[in-house]
């Protein structure tokens, strides 16, 4: 959920200000790599873990702090002219 | 120890998850790229998710960890979803997830 948040923000932020290698670092390096969908999909399949629910609930989460963080992100960071 | 083994695994899969992507966004602008990344490290957390310890470490935890993503994974359908194109967000939901699980059972059931 941090990495969704994160990458979010940083997303917005090589939208308005370009991409550098520092963005370019932070996005497809470090938060794309701190979030998993390999985890997600195998712990779907344990019951133990949760199962579908805990599938539904990381969709859910990933979607409202989207919602949140990029209308944010979008309304903090201006366009540079 | 262990986490050198997720270290160097972390280090070989994100740039060849990046390196997968960039090549394959030459040909389309769909993110065709992040979902082969997702079934293929769905699939290997599911063969390497019974192996030893280190393996564990080395390839379900550092190298699939680091090789799929679930952050580019939900802004790819956000951001078709802002931009109307719905055929493509439900798709690229649905098949994401639906191959992924199946390449993780397949994983488990051959490890």
């Amino acid at each position: 959920m941090i990495g969704v948040a994160l990458a979010s923000a940083l997303l917005v932020l090589m939208e308005r200000r370009g991409v550098t290698e520092l963005r370019h670092l932070l996005l497809p390096g470090f938060c794309a790599g701190l979030t998993t969908f390999s985890a997600v999909t195998a712990q779907s399949l344990e019951p133990r873990d949760g199962g579908l629910v805990f599938l539904l609930q990381n969709l859910i989460f990933s979607v409202v702090i989207i919602l949140i963080v990029l209308p944010l992100a979008r309304k903090i960071i201006p366009v540079r002219r | 120890m262990n986490t050198l083994y997720v270290i160097l695994g972390a280090a070989i899969g994100a740039p060849a998850r990046f390196a997968i992507d960039q090549y394959i966004r030459r040909f389309t602008r769909l993110p065709y790229g992040i979902f082969l990344v997702n079934i293929l490290g769905s699939f290997l957390l599911g063969v390497t998710f019974k192996s030893s310890e280190h393996m564990h470490d080395l390839f379900a935890i550092g190298f699939a960890g680091a090789f799929t993503t679930w952050s580019t994974f939900m802004l790819d359908i956000f951001l078709a979803y802002e931009l109307r194109r719905y055929k493509e967000a439900a798709l690229n939901l649905t098949l994401s997830l639906g191959f992924g699980i199946v390449a993780a059972w397949c994983g488990l059931q051959l490890a």
